[in-house]
């Protein structure tokens, strides 16, 4: 027999069950009406359950609670022990998820600070490759309109594993071209088009957008997704189209437009079998027009952006220079023409083109990038094979061959040499002739 | 004892029916059995275990501290005010009875739980050293530095009290020092300075330790030399130096040639020879053979440290769990004290606030350990004497807490240092016993005289 007291139990169990029903009937409409009035910075379907639950259950507190996490992190760091500083970076960054400072902090520490501290390379890399995914998984579910940190993404693949300035940057090529290879055999985007798995795993593993991808290489052709400057180019022009303010906007732009100089002095990765750290990047001489529109159209825009004015002096200089390299001096005395109208400090004529290629292309090997140096080997290992004349082979064999010794002699010490050597002269021309015979 | 036994059957069936402590037990569960799998470390397994053992032991720690100060505040205030207190208050029973009572039951209760906790954590651990594919080099580095139980000795701390003084009272004199800061405070930077000194290093300089062994070495022994150091030059750099151990005025029988990035522990392990058997003494000496003008500063707390084999991680834990058990029982007596006294709220806010004292005794150590800052020139009487005062409710915190400060011993166990028997004993028995007779005490004339008969 049911007591009064049992019955009303039941009805109350009975109204709890219907209202949490109709609650969640509701719930799926407010999302989407979150979602298409943009009442949220973040689709409510991409909010991690920590920040969900931080920003609810710390309310007023959260802010305590986040300076705790950085003293302590500080506190962690200065004592040398690092193997917190993932989980705290990521519960910091989580507690105050919309400021996206504190994803970049957090990011560069992991990544500059804290990996540079570690004497094995493949440790150093698991600690970049940390601060990548915290901003490329992390920070942009949170802040994906922030300009600031598709900059700073940019920045990492620019400086942190494109130049020479860590000694395992080397390391951070090789784990790159692996990664990418994972997806993207010999790192291009397959002929037979873009596939929903092939669109997962490159969001899985980039966080890249298929259709962005697709939308540069329509641009500028097929693009090889296995060097630095190309992810730098990918994530500085995805930052471009959120409208960033006036300082955002220029270092944005900056950053795409040196990524594609990069990608027009070397934006083919060559390598070979059993030697992954050894590679050599080709020309893109196809890029070279295309730029130079984008760099015309913004000066038409900033006339007096002096900033832009100086890229695009830098890359005519190095457009003329790599046309005359690849057989092409007409082409690079019309570049030099352009270069003389823009800077007034280069004076016009085929006489004064001829002198400044003469003193560019001599120019001492000791003051050279190992990025140049191994530009220029290539050029000269490729015109030399390109000759039918055999003496004019040899010669300019020869002189790659010098180029390669007087770099090579110069650099100073163990360290210098690990971070900015090149590989051996045999290796450089096995790259030039697959090069030449893909 | 026979009318303790009842009352503490009595208190720990009641904690079952505690509501609040039931849903900290099931946060508790949650806590073991959930965080790990969020826990991200830093790619290592080395990284991953001590996360595991910090975190899921600290905040299970956290959590079993907050279901103290609730259960042994509710277990007399509680009591009191649903009058099931009254009942046993009419039996013969001393009051004192009742206070130890319940005491041992809020002890054995989150004492079983803290043991309970730590076995899980130990089985986890186990489980995923199993399950990683560490090769043989890797396994041995984490079973010799990480789960094991390593016998620290640190070496022998030079006296520089009197040195100290002199410099500063030297300071003083050559006007170097701003009037009004005390002789006190000059003695302890001048002392800090020269312990700082003592243990750099610069390009070509050598620096020595000496280590007192009890007992002496053996042959075949392992030893872990063990360092922390930071840099001078700016940026990140490696600095190449020279080891040497040996005999004190002899030859050094061990060297070895290092060039690392500084930050961070460093282990150099070694095996004890037939040269070095028998000693009772080492000397310890690196030299700074780098070129540039590099300096390098050794952490003068635990910079250079010689480990010794000493027992096995599960005993070593388990003597950390009793430490943190220990603990908890002080933080039982002053929730069971506080509940004899004040109503449940009451008691909970004393509690926590003792909890949190403790929690934050690093800061109330940062400031004695800068002394009352010197009086300003424009600075009104009443304001100095409030600085004063300020500074010696501090001094009074510092007393009250000292017994309880020690290295965390969770942070010892993750890194294999051992907790030796000894220090256990002496912690327990010397430290934290008189604290709990002290609080007890006071508790029970407190509860003694206590009217209960209008208790709400």
């Amino acid at each position: 027999m049911k007591t009064p007291g049992g019955k009303r139990g039941g009805i109350l169990i009975l109204s709890g069950v219907l209202t949490l029903w109709i609650s969640g009937y509701f719930h799926s409409g407010l999302i989407d009406l979150r979602r298409t009035r943009h009442l949220q910075q973040v689709d409510p379907d991409e909010t991690t359950p920590l920040v969900a639950l931080t920003t609810v259950a710390f309310g007023g507190f959260r802010g305590l609670v986040a300076d705790a996490l950085w003293i302590r992190a500080n506190k962690m760091q200065e004592e040398g022990q690092y193997f917190e500083m993932v989980q705290l970076a990521r519960w910091i960054t989580q507690l105050e998820p919309r400021v996206p400072e504190v994803w970049s902090f957090q990011a560069w520490n992991l990544a500059y600070n804290i990996s540079v501290l570690f004497p094995e390379f493949e440790d150093r890399w698991r600690w970049v490759n940390h601060g990548l995914d915290l901003l490329r998984k992390q920070g942009l579910t949170h802040n994906p309109n922030s300009p600031d940190l598709h900059w700073d993404i940019g920045w990492m693949f620019q400086h942190k594993i494109g130049m020479e300035f860590d000694t395992a940057h080397i390391v951070y090529k090789q784990k790159l071209v692996a990664q990418v290879e994972e997806i993207l055999p010999e790192g291009r985007i397959p002929e037979s088009g873009r596939t929903p798995e092939l669109a997962r795993a490159l969001k899985d593993r980039f966080s890249m957008q298929a259709e962005d991808i697709q939308s540069l290489e329509d641009r500028y052709g097929p693009l090889d997704w296995r060097l630095p400057a190309t992810h730098v180019l990918y994530w500085s022009t995805r930052g471009l189209t959120y409208h960033p303010d006036r300082f955002d906007e220029r270092r944005l732009r900056r950053m795409r437009m040196q990524a594609l100089g990069l990608l027009m002095r070397g934006g083919r990765m060559i390598t070979l079998p059993g030697h992954e750290s050894v590679w050599i990047k080709v020309p893109r001489l196809d890029l070279m027009d295309p730029v130079l529109g984008e760099y015309r159209s913004l000066l038409r825009d900033n006339p007096y952006n002096g900033y832009l004015r100086q890229g695009y002096t830098t890359f005519l200089n190095d457009a003329l220079l790599m046309s005359i390299q690849y057989g092409n001096p007409n082409r690079a005395y019309e570049l030099y023409t352009e270069l003389a109208e823009v800077d007034k400090e280069i004076p016009p004529g085929q006489a004064a083109f001829q002198n400044h290629v003469q003193i560019s292309l001599t120019q001492n090997p000791d003051t050279l990038s190992a990025e140049q140096a191994s530009t220029r080997i290539v050029a000269l290992l490729n015109q030399s094979m390109q000759t039918q004349d055999p003496i004019r082979a040899r010669g300019l064999e020869q002189m790659a061959a010098q180029l390669h010794r007087i770099y090579q002699d110069s650099r100073i010490g163990e360290e210098h040499r690990v971070r900015t050597g090149l590989p051996s002269l045999e290796l450089l021309k096995e790259l030039v002739e697959k090069s030449r015979n893909p | 004892m026979h009318r303790i036994l009842p009352i503490y059957k009595l208190t720990l069936r009641s904690i079952f029916r505690e509501r609040v402590a039931l849903s900290m037990l099931a946060l508790l569960g949650l806590v073991l059995f959930l965080l790990p799998a969020g826990l991200e470390s830093d790619g290592t397994v080395q990284g991953t275990l001590r996360m595991q053992i910090r975190y899921s032991l600290g905040v299970s720690s956290f959590l079993l501290a907050a279901m103290t100060v609730w259960v042994s505040s509710a277990s007399i205030a509680g009591d009191l005010s649903s009058k099931r207190l009254q009942m046993i208050l009419t039996k013969p029973v001393h009051r004192a009875e009742i206070w130890w009572g319940k005491w041992l039951a809020v002890v054995s209760w989150v004492t079983c739980l803290a043991l309970l906790c730590g076995g899980v954590t130990y089985l986890r651990i186990r489980s995923m050293i199993h399950a990683s594919d560490l090769d043989a080099e890797a396994r041995e580095v984490v079973f010799t530095q990480q789960l094991t139980s390593r016998r620290a000795v640190d070496p022998h701390q030079e006296d520089l009290g009197e040195e100290a003084e002199r410099l500063a009272r030297e300071q003083i004199q050559s006007g170097s020092v701003p009037p009004g800061i005390p002789l006190e405070l000059v003695v302890k930077e001048m002392e800090r300075f020269l312990r700082v000194s003592r243990n750099a290093a610069s390009a070509g300089e050598q620096v020595s330790w000496t280590f007192d062994l009890t007992p002496p070495l053996q042959e075949g022994q392992t030893v872990q030399l063990a360092y922390q150091y930071d840099g001078s030059s700016m940026g990140v750099g490696t600095v190449p130096g020279r080891w040497r151990i040996g005999l004190p005025d002899e030859a050094p029988r061990l060297e070895f040639t290092r060039t690392e990035t500084p930050y961070g522990e460093k282990v150099i392990p070694f095996q004890i020879g037939k040269d070095l058997s028998g000693a009772h003494q080492l000397v310890i000496s690196y030299e700074n053979t780098s070129e540039s003008s590099s300096r390098v500063f050794f952490k003068t707390d635990q910079g250079v440290r010689l480990y010794f084999e000493g027992g096995t991680f599960l005993m070593n834990l388990f003597r950390g769990l009793l430490i943190i058990s220990g603990l908890l029982a002080i933080l039982a007596a002053i929730g069971v004290s506080a509940g004899s006294c004040f109503s449940l709220p009451g008691a909970c806010y004393v509690s926590a606030a003792v909890l949190l004292l403790q929690g934050f005794s690093g800061v109330v150590e940062e400031v004695l350990d800068k002394g009352i800052p010197p009086a300003e020139e424009q600075q009104s009487a009443l304001n100095r004497s409030f600085q004063v005062f300020q500074f010696q409710v501090y001094k009074g915190v510092h007393l009250m807490i000292q017994p309880l400060q020690m290295e965390a011993p969770l942070s010892r166990v993750s890194r294999g240092v051992q907790i030796p028997p000894a220090e256990l004993f002496r912690t327990l028995a010397l430290h934290f016993t008189p604290v709990i007779l002290v609080i007890s005490g006071t508790g029970i004339f407190v509860f003694h005289r206590r009217e209960t008969g209008g208790a709400v």
